[in-house]
């Protein structure tokens, strides 16, 4: 085992320079070796791909050892070639000696072209892929956008998957600087989106893939981020989160605090007859009305909990019948079975 | 070779007009051209590698100074990037360009210049929203590691964006609009052997939209079929029938390829006959009578340009068999009745025809002969009983059913008394479709002699095979027939089997014949293996072999 961990520190490191003015003293020897790692490494994932202990072995290996440059995971072995391929097309620094070996080392011609662990096909595939995603792209519509917040979704259920249970707080540092990077509004869709598959691979009976036990790492780091919490019950629509709600009575919690204490900052304008926003940035009536409804659709006990948690604050609002009294009762009075 | 220079200098010059007019505008127009255009651009692409493999870059750039414009022109083509091996041959030909060893910061450029091309073509997909794509770096992710689950999570939106509309049929407010399904299909056809694009292919397929006006493209339609007929792409038999159904060129050229696999000069047995029928899956879109009217049609041309060859008319006893046995696994509820599938036939004839022969026990086998030679008659001899058919039409419809003419011989071959009439005529018929009624009188009387000298033979002492030889054809009857009569007694008479080897020996004394033989007990092994009859089997199967192996 241990030559091969050597190897992979090897090729991690190779992989980090290779962005980078290192490569300045290469030839077409080092790239050629390069390559070579890149397809053993290829075979090795392939061989210990199946989860087992050898392959959490060697990605605990690599999470330690490895820059962010260098191999990232276990997983990364797969495209090792590729990666090393555009990293070196790119790379203005690279030695003209190994410059001009490059391309024929990458695509020898015919005769390569039956090895399927050589880079020369699987790069014409991902040139095929890539030319394929372009043109689906040009066409426009709502795939687009959904594909790719399914693709960020299943690749943040993998990293945080591959980060495993060593390190409890690195879920957390990952999805800090996640947040911190931004945009906001991707990163909550996405997570709203990885939530909702871990729910449906759950339902599936496929509670062992990856993405169904990544969920209760994102429900308690969400939890315990109050500014990603507020935002996220704020973005997501209605129906999307009484869906995770009905789930996940943690969440339903959390989301009916903050829908009360939305509430609680309408008043009744006397005038226009209607309860409305003191800020700009309040929830309005409508919206309100609208969460409550698709909690109270989504399952009979989260109906039940929003109804006893509304009647509770008419009561201590003196449980007046009247509209335009106390909000609870108006939201009562608009809910199913809260009349 | 000076022929070939000029060639590929002149295709040269057109493709590099058709590639700046292709990037000069991105219609609807331009793309439909392009997808017309994308094989013979390849065979080109594949032309420049084989000649440029031997140069080097600077002959190159002497032969072909333009030559990094069209090579660049091509590069930033999504629609030639995506299409089956391009995308190869043009890195290939970028690989020939660059300078193993650069003498000048000219030649250096160059190789730079190439570079950038190369890491172009690996990554043309740059997402529109960097932002967005920021999120998959933060994680640590590029594209070269999402790129296929990215592709994977695009065409299922989009297939299930094709099955809502599907389902939402009785809502008008269809969710993919036509010129949006059209535009798809366009897109979809250099990419339809893309393993990752199948599932989009099938729903694209399968949906049936309310418009009477077909969504899809032509082009689609035909990249499909290319792919299909060329086994780049494997698709359920549904979605196949629909594309025929949908598409008449399809049906058609994938009819044409199946009869160049059957009549090209190899002979087949009838087992590798049946086998690449299946394959091609026409007998099971057959079930759908328009799509058997289509292929009918082609073999009755096919047959009539070959003055009824014999591999012809066994190729579509094999065909005809073949769909009615599709037919059988179908589902109940879509049974056609069976004038829609003939419609240049009487229905009762149709009707009779129609039925098992094998699953008639013997001893009743005789009526419906005659009845199918009674109706065939009046509806070739009696100008004004059924006089929509013509003779062709009447011997057209009989001959896909071939059951019949094998019970025929067997049945005259069995009874001891006169032959019947109707048996006669049968027979006569069968091998001489386009004979006068006089002549086939005639035929006929033949007939009756050399049949009452064959079973006289039987009767008599020891049946040898020299016995057997000396029944010569007598005109009019054809020489097919009578080997066919002759073999049969062989066959299917005990007297017949001891002296089969020798008799049939000296039968085969031209190659011609020979092949008409081997044909013969191809088929009747074919359909005893339908059958189950043992004991001629095994004689036929040998003799097969035997003579097989002299051809």
């Amino acid at each position: 085992m241990e030559p091969l961990v050597q190897h992979m520190e090897c090729f991690s490191e190779v992989l980090a320079v290779s962005c980078g003015a290192q490569v300045r003293s290469w030839d077409a020897t080092t790239v050629r070796r390069a390559l070579q790692w890149a397809r053993y490494l290829l075979h090795v994932y392939r061989r210990f791909g199946g989860r087992g202990r050898a392959r959490e072995a060697l990605e605990r290996r690599l999470q330690s050892r490895s820059g962010p440059l260098g191999l990232r995971s276990f997983a990364a072995l797969e495209f090792g070639d590729a990666r090393l391929a555009l990293r070196l097309l790119r790379n203005r620094a690279l030695a003209p000696v190994a410059a001009h070996a490059l391309p024929s080392l990458l695509f020898p011609g015919p005769a390569a072209d039956s090895e399927d662990d050589a880079p020369q096909s699987r790069l014409v595939l991902l040139a095929r892929r890539g030319s394929a995603l372009h043109l689906l792209l040009r066409l426009g519509g709502d795939a687009p956008r959904v594909a790719l917040l399914r693709t960020h979704a299943e690749l943040l259920c993998a990293r945080l998957h591959e980060l495993g249970g060593a390190d409890p707080t690195a879920a957390h540092k990952l999805l800090d600087t996640l947040w911190t990077r931004g945009p906001h509004e991707h990163v909550l869709s996405v997570l709203g989106e990885a939530l909702l598959r871990g729910l449906d691979l759950e339902l599936a009976g496929a509670a062992d893939c990856v993405g169904a036990k990544e969920t209760p790492k994102l429900l308690q780091w969400l939890l315990e981020s109050p500014e990603v919490l507020v935002a996220f019950c704020r973005q997501l629509p209605a129906l999307r989160l009484a869906s995770l709600a009905g789930c996940h009575p943690a969440l339903s919690r959390a989301y009916l605090d903050l829908l009360t204490a939305w509430a609680t900052q309408l008043h009744y304008d006397l005038q226009k007859g209607f309860w409305s926003p003191t800020q700009p940035e309040d929830m309005p009536w409508e919206e309100l009305c609208l969460r409550l409804h698709s909690l109270c659709q989504a399952s009979p006990l989260l109906q039940e909990e929003v109804l006893e948690r509304l009647r509770g604050r008419r009561a201590l609002d003196g449980d007046f019948e009247v509209p335009g009294m106390s909000i609870w009762t108006d939201l009562l009075l608009a809910l199913p079975g809260g009349a | 070779m000076a022929r070939d220079s000029a060639d590929l200098a002149s295709d040269y010059q057109f493709w590099l007009q058709k590639l700046s007019v292709w990037e000069q505008a991105s219609s609807k127009e331009t793309q439909q051209d392009t997808c017309l255009h994308l094989s013979r651009f390849q065979e080109f692409l594949k032309q420049m590698y084989e000649t440029l493999k031997e140069m080097d870059s600077n002959a190159i750039l002497e032969r072909f100074p333009t030559i990094g414009q069209l090579l660049a022109k091509a590069c930033w083509n999504p629609l030639i990037l995506a299409y089956d091996e391009s995308q190869k041959y043009l890195i290939w030909c970028l690989c020939c360009l660059m300078n193993k060893e650069p003498r000048t910061p000219g030649e250096s450029e160059l190789n730079s210049w190439i570079r950038s091309l190369l890491s172009h073509v690996l990554s043309t997909f740059r997402f529109n929203l960097k932002e967005v794509s920021l999120f998959a770096e933060n994680l640590g992710y590029e594209l070269v590691d999402y790129c296929p689950s990215l592709l994977k999570n695009m065409v299922l939106s989009l297939v299930s964006e094709l099955r809502e509309s599907h389902l939402n049929g009785l809502n008008t407010q269809s969710r993919m609009a036509p010129e949006r399904m059209m535009s798809l299909s366009q897109v979809c056809v250099p990419l339809v052997t893309l393993p990752d694009f199948e599932p989009l292919v099938e729903a694209l397929l399968t949906y049936h939209g309310r418009e009477p006006q077909e969504a899809l493209s032509p082009e689609f339609f035909e990249a499909v079929n290319e792919a299909f007929l060329s086994k780049k792409m494997i698709l359920p038999t549904s979605s196949v029938v629909s594309l025929w159904f949908r598409h008449l060129p399809s049906l058609e050229k994938a009819t044409l390829h199946l009869f160049e696999k059957l009549f090209s000069s190899k002979r087949n047995r009838l087992g590798e006959v049946e086998c690449c029928i299946k394959e091609s899956l026409l007998p099971q879109a057959a079930c759908h009578p328009a799509i058997f009217r289509i292929v009918d049609e082609m073999f009755r041309f096919v047959l009539l340009e070959t003055d009824g060859a014999p591999e012809v008319i066994a190729a579509l006893q094999v065909f005809t068999w073949c769909m009615a046995e599709a037919l059988g696994k179908e589902n109940k509820q879509m049974k056609f009745s069976l004038k829609t599938y003939f419609p240049y036939g009487a229905p009762a004839l149709t009707a009779v025809l129609s039925q098992h022969p094998e699953a008639i026990p013997q001893r009743h086998q005789l009526q419906p002969l005659l009845h199918i030679s009674q109706l065939l008659r009046e509806a070739v001899e009696d100008p004004t009983h059924g006089s929509q058919q013509t003779p062709f039409e009447s011997w057209f419809l009989f001959i896909h059913f071939g059951g019949w003419v094998d019970l025929a011989v067997q049945q005259l071959l069995r009874t001891e008394a006169e032959p019947p009439e109707g048996l006669l005529w049968l027979l006569a018929f069968y091998y001489s479709p386009q004979d006068g009624s006089q002549q086939r009188v005639q035929t006929m009387v033949e007939l009756k002699a050399l049949l009452s000298h064959l079973l006289m033979l039987l009767r008599g002492e020891r049946l040898s095979a020299v016995d057997v030889q000396k029944a010569a054809p007598r005109a009019p009857i054809c020489g097919q027939l009578v080997r066919r009569l002759l073999l049969s007694l062989l066959l299917w008479t005990p007297e017949g089997h001891p002296i089969a080897r020798e008799a049939v020996t000296h039968m085969a004394h031209t190659d011609a014949v020979t092949h008409e033989i081997v044909g013969f007990l191809d088929q009747t092994l074919y359909r005893l293996d339908h059958l189950c009859v043992e004991a001629s089997r095994k004689l036929a199967r040998e003799l097969l072999q035997e003579l097989g192996a002299q051809v």
